[in-house]
C-alpha cells in the first residue's frame, strides 16, 4: 500500500473517471430508449418495441389473432356444410313433390282423356257436330296437360339424376349419324336438306354420357328442322379447332336457314319453358325445354353452348371436352 | 267371345274400360284389387288381363303378375300392364316379371287400349 501512495491521487482520479463514464452511459441509454419509445407509432396492435419483452407480447398477440381467424373460418365451413345439406334435402323434397303430384294426377287425367275421347267418338251416345268441336278442344287441352306433366318429369329426372351420368368413350360421328337417321323423315316432309359434314379424319373418342349427348343433338337438330321453312337446309358440322386448347375439346355446330332468333329473345333462349313468339307461331307444340336441357347436359360435361343468329338462320355451337370437366 | 279381365282400383276408369271392351264385343270381368285379381284369374279364366300396377291392399300389380306367371295354366297369358306417368322403373320391373305390353294410362285413349288388346289376342 505504501508503494502506491504517490499514485493515490491518480488512481482516485481514474476511478472517478470510470464511474462517471458508466453512470453517464446508463443515463444516456435510458434517455435514448425514452425517445425511441415515444417517437415510434403505437397505433398498430403489433407495434414494434425495442424491448424484447414487448416483442414476446406482440408475438403472443399475433398468435391470438391467427387462432381467432382460424376459428372463424371453421365456423364458416360448418355453416356452408349445413347450407349444403339443406339444399340436398330441398332437392329431394322437390323430386318427391313432383313424383307424388304427377302420380296423383294420373288417374284423373286418364279419366278425363278417356271420357272425352269416347264422347267425341260417339261411344257414349250421339253427339252433334257442334258438340264435337267443343269436346275436341277440351281433349286438346287434356293432351297439353299430359305433355306438360311428362316434360316436368323428364326435367326433374335429369336434374335429380345429375349424379347418374355414365361417362364412357363415345364416337361422336356415330351419335350424330344415328340422330340424323332418326330425324330424316320429319326433315324430308318439309323438303329440307339434312347434311352431316364430318371431318376427313375421325375425331378422337370423347368421354361422355352417350344417352344425354344424344338428347342434346336431338334437341338441336329437331329445333333446326322445326324452325326452318320448307326447302331450307340444316347442316351438322364437326370441328377439330379446339383439340389443342385447354381443355382439349371437340366442337359441334348445328346450322339452319330458318327463322333466326330475335335479339330481344337472345338472353332467354336457354331458359326453362321459354319459347319465342316466332317459334310458337311456326310450331304450336313445344315445351320450351329442349335448349334448357341441352345447356344443362353440355355444362355438366364441362362444355359450353352458344349460338349466332341472323336473318339467314341460326347456328348453335357447343364444345365438348375430350375428358369431362365435371362440375 | 274372348274374355278380358280388368284389374284396376279406380271405379270410374274400371267402368269406362269395361264399357269400351263390351262395345268391342268382349266379355268383361273386373277386380278392384290384387287379391281379388288373383282369385278372378283362377275362377274366370280370362283370355287377356288389363293390369294396373298400383293396387291397394297387400298385393300390387307386380304381385299379381308374378302369380300369373308362376301358375302353369296362365304362364303365357297375355298381360297388358297399366304403368303410371313417369315411373320408368315400373316398365323395366314389369318387363322382367313377364308383362306382355305396357301402357301409360294418361298417354293413351281407350281406342289405343282396344288396339293393343286385339293385337295380343290374335
Amino acid at each position: 500500500m505504501n508503494l502506491l501512495a504517490p499514485y493515490a491521487s491518480l488512481i482516485t482520479l481514474l476511478l472517478a473517471f470510470l464511474l462517471g463514464m458508466v453512470v453517464s452511459y446508463l443515463l444516456y441509454r435510458r434517455h435514448l430508449l425514452a425517445i425511441v419509445n415515444r417517437r415510434l407509432p403505437t397505433a398498430t396492435n403489433t407495434g414494434f418495441k425495442v424491448n424484447s419483452q414487448d416483442n414476446v407480447a406482440s408475438l403472443k398477440k399475433l398468435n391470438e389473432n391467427l387462432a381467432a381467424s382460424t376459428r372463424s373460418l371453421q365456423a364458416k365451413e360448418v355453416e356452408l356444410s349445413l347450407a349444403n345439406q339443406r339444399l340436398e334435402k330441398l332437392e329431394e323434397a322437390k323430386s318427391k313433390f313432383v313424383a307424388v303430384t304427377t302420380h296423383q294426377l294420373r288417374t284423373p287425367l286418364a279419366a278425363i282423356k278417356w271420357t272425352l275421347h269416347m264422347l267425341t267418338a260417339g261411344q257414349l251416345g250421339a253427339v252433334t257436330p257442334e258438340q264435337k268441336t267443343f269436346i275436341d278442344k277440351a281433349f286438346e287441352s287434356t293432351e297439353r296437360i299430359v305433355s306438360i306433366v311428362n316434360n316436368l318429369l323428364t326435367v326433374d329426372k335429369i336434374e335429380a339424376e345429375s349424379s347418374d351420368y355414365t361417362f364412357i368413350p363415345v364416337h361422336l360421328e356415330e351419335v350424330v349419324e344415328s340422330v340424323i337417321f332418326e330425324l330424316k323423315a320429319p326433315a324430308q316432309s318439309k323438303y329440307l336438306n339434312l347434311i352431316f359434314k364430318p371431318l376427313a379424319q375421325p375425331l378422337p373418342e370423347v368421354t361422355a354420357d352417350p344417352i344425354k349427348l344424344r338428347m342434346v343433338l336431338e334437341n338441336l337438330i329437331d329445333n333446326a328442322i322445326k324452325y326452318t321453312p320448307q326447302h331450307g337446309t340444316v347442316t351438322v358440322t364437326l370441328d377439330d379447332s379446339r383439340l389443342n386448347a385447354t381443355p382439349a375439346s371437340v366442337v359441334v355446330k348445328v346450322q339452319d336457314t330458318g327463322l333466326g332468333i330475335k335479339p330481344a329473345d337472345e338472353g332467354k333462349i336457354f331458359q326453362k319453358f321459354f319459347r319465342a313468339e316466332s317459334a310458337v307461331a311456326m310450331e304450336p307444340d313445344g315445351t320450351g325445354l329442349g335448349l334448357y336441357l341441352a345447356k344443362d347436359i353440355i355444362e355438366h360435361h364441362g362444355g359450353t353452348i352458344w349460338f349466332d343468329s341472323g336473318s339467314g338462320g341460326t347456328t348453335f355451337t357447343f364444345t365438348l371436352p375430350l375428358r369431362p370437366v365435371v362440375v | 267371345m274372348k274374355k278380358v279381365l280388368i284389374v284396376e282400383d279406380d271405379e270410374f276408369l274400371r267402368s269406362l274400360a269395361a264399357k269400351r271392351l263390351e262395345q268391342e264385343g268382349y266379355e268383361v270381368k273386373t277386380a278392384a284389387g290384387g287379391e281379388a285379381g288373383i282369385t278372378a284369374i283362377k275362377s274366370d279364366k280370362p283370355d287377356l288381363i288389363l293390369l294396373d300396377l298400383l293396387l291397394p291392399g297387400g298385393k300390387d300389380g307386380f304381385a299379381v303378375l308374378e302369380a300369373v306367371r308362376a301358375d302353369e295354366a296362365t304362364k303365357s297369358l297375355p298381360v297388358v300392364v297399366f304403368s303410371n306417368l313417369g315411373e320408368r322403373g315400373d316398365i323395366e320391373k314389369a318387363s322382367k316379371l313377364g308383362a306382355t305390353d305396357f301402357l301409360v294410362k294418361a298417354n293413351f285413349t281407350l281406342d289405343d287400349v282396344m288396339a293393343k288388346v286385339a293385337a295380343h289376342l290374335k
